[in-house]
């Protein structure tokens, strides 16, 4: 009796010191009301916050928006590093320390350790602390209307360290007028909802479904959220309320090294703000990317040699986004329908007869963002997606096979506030069910895959 | 699992929507007909402009100290760009607009891409930060006349101005902003300013088009040394000066063009125009002979404050003028030669020659250089003997040397004097410092029709009145209470201004402003060499 009383009392104490320190939690971080702060470069060069130019960094809103489009200038005739103090490098560090849990279902797993022969279906479970991507990121202007960007990423894995250039561009801005601006390079695709500036970080949550969705089986490596090589043109009104963009771009989603065509995509964006009275900004856009790639390559000794794609089939993807505003409340409603030839969708060089039956894979996606900023230091962030497969490639898949859907809820406080580097606590949960599961060699769609990530981290930009 | 997250989507919601619900509104009429809330602008502004402008408002923001120029104080409710008169608030348009447009050659960014009720929020938080907007009155835009045509001919009489109203001081000769005062100007602060480079061919402080030019320097920029000029030049000659000043920039106009033509057209003309700047004064000093004589025949033929009858045929600027150049000249003699160059600088020069050779040895003028010392005495006996002619008797017993120096010791001896120094009291105040009379023999009603604000001469503003009665009446019971108090109109003749001073430095100025707070009033501290800058006081 006494142990239970004694632990139904430690039970009460527990209790109120998690509701006394939630209760602490909450007051510091609803009475904060310091401007957050965001990539440090800029703001060290303008000595601006950046929660100017973030709604909750990384995430722009309008007027990082127009500094964005004008070729990270403000136009006070200040821009050219030449009005810099010499002791002034346009560079910045972002990095994720975390903890984080990654759990996914119905996985095949070999019951005897090291036997293919005795695999079941069965739930993988990971956890620990990681180190997001270390961003080092170089960008600015070299001269008035002339900017740039570079952005390698290391990522840490099994192998080590490795580098990639996410971006490396220069921008020939406002050539003539704001409404011709010339960039070339890799960069990110002028998308109106950003993969690359958004508030989720975990496995599962941190990137659009919708961005990078090929239906199973395919053998299409587009990706919408990946940054990809070639030249832009785009204009913007005054205060970019009016945007558009059209790019060019090499067919190998932005990584030369694999055995892509020698073929170009096109990508065409378009997207108009209009103020809704007190409700705030509204906008919306339109998207199209029509591209080609390749089925198979010329070989050398059997082996696919890089850059020489053959039997390039096209695909497209398009549709609409929008950035809506109501007092604190953002929404991001997002809209894509995709279509891939048939050669691609079955994987089948176009040298080769199409299975039986086989047909163009189409589908649709979207999702619906939701953000609360209730101060410029803290954000509620909540995500619903869908994915719904329109036409499965073969006829013997079930009709639901790839189907998707993720939810993310998290929230990030941004604690230390200077003027010259940022900090974020992110905390973020994140669920993705695909119909379509790889066990037993064969794709199921009568199991579906649950995989779950659970994220706590710190969000360090300096 | 499908309605546990549905369940959770909608609490998050539903937790948000009900902290939207404590948020307060502040209703505060704003411009273009939004309705600016000074609640919603506290939380723009937090995100936006406190890092420099401070969560005070006083421009000391964590950024502010890695900032040239320094960030606007709001405290002080001193803007430089406004469509109202000097030294009066500007309206809520003109703010609307500023945080639109921002300022070149600043951090101040334009902010046009917040929405129109985002900037309206900003200006009904903006104006919460000083007392000013509560306790004065609304003032009204000036008005801009219909710009007329560009023509070679405006653009020569913009080219006089240029050099009559000096201009060329701090703008320079070519307009590059490297005149004899540039290096010496300084802003409200005492942080160090540079004058605009019409070189550049950068959009102005205040806007870009010739209307906005023309407002600049009809309205002054307050908070600068860029004086208003809203007295001193009719709407038609202002718009000469504009498109002057537009074919100083190296960019395509209709005036560079007119200019372009005309100049190609009148090769010869061209190359005899006087030069812009000290090289013409130089000049004129030379074909003077001696300027004491010229400021004699001036003299003479203006016997009782300056008489039109003087004035050349063509000569584009009024009688009015005329008046305001002796009295200039009285102004001097009292100490207050900044008040000239700032309010009525050299305006009779404009196209008499004889006054522009008396232009080169006006006290203010060479007073600002020390290099021309040896005028300087001689230009006090010019002033001496323009006096004498005004009924004065011993302004030639000024002492020589520093204007400021000069201006303290006639201000150490009766500082009453320096509110008479309208035309209307000329003969009285023009005699010796002893027989100024006392303060309270001033008039009321006597009001002057010009601000004396300037040359480094502090006044406190105390009050201001629709109705020359009320300010008459205070003006009456603070000089019972020994203080020199005056009324003078505001630039646009809306207001009676209840002004006390002239106080030689700060010190006496704040002194003042104390004894003042205490007896129940709001005042607040004029800084004259920024173009009549209020500033708060107590």
């Amino acid at each position: 009796m006494n142990t239970q009383h004694s632990s139904g009392g430690w039970g009460l104490r527990f209790v109120r010191s998690i509701l006394t320190c939630a209760a602490l939690v909450v007051v510091v971080v609803f009475t904060s009301s310091q401007p957050a702060l965001a990539i440090p470069a800029f703001a060290r060069k303008y000595a601006l916050p950046c929660s100017a130019c973030h709604t909750a960094w990384p995430e722009l809103n309008s007027f990082g928006q127009a500094f964005r489009d004008n070729g990270y200038q403000l136009g006070n005739d200040h821009d050219s590093p030449i009005y810099q103090d010499s002791g002034y490098f346009p560079i910045a560090i972002r990095t994720q320390p975390n903890w984080h849990r990654e759990s996914t279902s119905n996985q095949p797993i070999d019951a005897v350790p090291g036997d293919p022969t005795t695999t079941y279906g069965g739930k993988v479970t990971q956890h620990g602390f990681g180190i997001g991507g270390i961003d080092i990121w170089l960008a600015g202007t070299l001269y008035k209307n002339i900017s740039f960007s570079v952005l390698p990423t290391a990522n840490l894995d099994a192998n080590g360290i490795n580098f990639e250039f996410e971006n490396a561009f220069f921008r020939f801005d406002n050539v003539k007028s704001r409404w011709l601006n010339v960039k070339v390079g890799k960069f990110e695709l002028d998308n109106m909802i950003s993969e690359k500036r958004f508030l989720f970080l975990s496995g599962n949550g941190g990137s659009y479904q919708s961005y990078h969705f090929v239906p199973l089986g395919d053998s299409n490596d587009f990706a919408l959220g990946d940054n990809q090589l070639g030249v832009e043109l785009s204009g913007h009104s005054v205060n970019s309320y009016t945007r558009y963009g059209v790019a060019v771009l090499t067919s190998n989603s932005g990584t030369p090294t694999l055995p892509t065509a020698r073929s170009y995509d096109t990508y065409l964006t378009f997207s108009q703000g209009f103020e809704a009275g007190r409700l705030g900004l509204q906008r919306l856009g339109a998207y199209a990317y029509v591209g080609q790639r390749p089925t198979y390559s010329l070989t050398s000794g059997g082996t696919a040699i890089s850059g020489t794609g053959l039997g390039t089939k096209p695909f497209y993807r398009v549709g609409f986004s929008g950035d809506l505003n109501a007092g604190k409340f953002e929404f991001l409603p997002f809209f894509m329908h995709g279509w891939d030839n048939v050669y691609l969708g079955t994987s089948t060089p176009a040298n080769q007869a199409l299975p039986d039956g086989a047909q163009a894979p189409s589908w649709n996606g979207g999702f619906i963002e939701t953000h609360y900023h209730l101060t410029p230091q803290f954000v509620l962030t909540q995500r619903d997606e869908i994915i719904r497969m329109s036409k499965q490639a073969l006829p013997d898949n079930p009709t639901n096979l790839g189907n998707i859907n993720a939810y993310s809820v998290g929230y990030r406080w941004y604690p230390i506030v200077f003027s010259r580097a940022g900090l974020a606590f992110h905390n973020e949960y994140s669920l993705v069910k695909t119909y379509g599961s790889p066990l037993t060699g064969a794709f199921s769609s009568s199991v579906p895959v649950w995989s779950s990530s659970a994220y706590v981290g710190l969000d360090f930009a300096f | 699992m499908k309605l546990k997250i549905s369940a959770l989507t909608f609490a998050f919601i539903l937790l948000a929507a009900a902290t939207a619900c404590f948020a307060q509104d502040t209703l505060i009429h704003g411009p273009k007909e939004l309705m600016g809330h000074a609640a919603s602008g506290g939380q723009l502004y937090r995100r936006y402009c406190v890092g420099c402008h401070g969560p005070a408002g006083d421009g000391n923001g964590e950024n502010a100290i890695w900032i040239d120029p320094k960030p606007r104080d709001f405290t002080t409710a001193v803007f430089k760009c406004r469509s109202t008169p000097t030294g009066m608030l500007p309206t809520d348009d003109d703010l609307f607009q500023a945080i639109g447009r921002g300022f070149v050659n600043t951090n101040m960014p334009a902010w046009i891409p917040l929405t129109n009720h985002d900037r309206a929020d900003l200006v009904a938080y903006i104006k919460t930060f000083s007392p000013r907007w509560k306790h004065e009155p609304p003032a009204k835009p000036i008005s801009i006349p219909a710009e007329p045509a560009v023509t070679s001919t405006s653009i020569m009489k913009g080219r006089e101005l240029y050099q009559k109203m000096e201009c060329w001081k701090c703008h320079g000769s070519q307009g590059h902003g490297d005149g004899p005062s540039a290096a010496t100007l300084t802003d409200s602060k005492d942080n160090p300013l540079r004058p605009y480079n019409f070189s550049v061919g950068s959009r102005f402080k205040c806007g870009q088009s010739n209307q906005d030019l023309y407002r600049i320097f009809m309205t002054g920029l307050d908070g600068t040394p860029m004086p208003s000029f809203a007295d001193d030049i009719k709407p038609e000659d202002a718009w000469d000066l504009v498109h002057f000043l537009r074919t100083l920039q190296p960019i395509r106009t209709s005036e560079t063009r007119v200019w372009k033509d005309w100049t190609a057209a009148h090769p010869e003309e061209a190359k005899a125009l006087k030069p812009i700047g000290p090289a013409r004064i130089a000049q004129a000093d030379d074909e003077a002979g001696t300027v004491k004589q010229s400021t004699q025949q001036i003299a003479a033929s203006n016997p009782s404050s300056g008489s039109a009858g003087a004035a050349p045929v063509g000569d584009p600027l009024t009688e009015k003028s005329k008046v305001k150049d002796s009295f200039v000249a009285l102004e001097n003699q009292l100490g207050l030669a900044g008040a000239s160059t700032q309010a009525a600088p050299q305006s009779s020069n404009t196209a008499a020659p004889e006054a522009a050779k008396t232009n080169a040895t006006r006290p203010s003028a060479a007073a600002q250089a020390d290099d021309q010392a040896g005028t300087v005495k001689q230009s006090t006996q010019q002033i001496g003997a323009l006096a004498s002619s005004s009924s004065s008797g011993s302004s030639a017993a000024l002492p020589v040397g520093d204007a400021f120096a000069q201006k303290s010791k006639v201000e150490g001896a009766s500082p009453q004097a320096a509110p008479q120094s309208s035309s209307t009291a000329t003969p009285k105040t023009s005699k010796a410092n002893a027989a100024i009379p006392p303060a309270s023999e001033a008039s009321a009603a006597a009001t002057l029709r010009k601000s004396p604000l300037s040359g480094g001469a502090l006044f406190v503003q105390v009050g201001a009145f629709t109705k020359e009665a009320n300010a008459g009446k205070l003006a009456e019971s603070l000089r019972q209470e020994n203080f020199p108090a005056f009324t003078i109109t505001s630039k646009d003749d809306a207001y009676y201004l209840v002004h006390v001073g002239p106080y030689p430095d700060e010190k006496s100025a704040r002194i003042a402003l104390g004894e003042l707070g205490r007896a129940g009033f709001k005042p607040f501290i004029l800084y004259p060499d920024t173009g009549g800058i209020a500033q708060a006081g107590n």
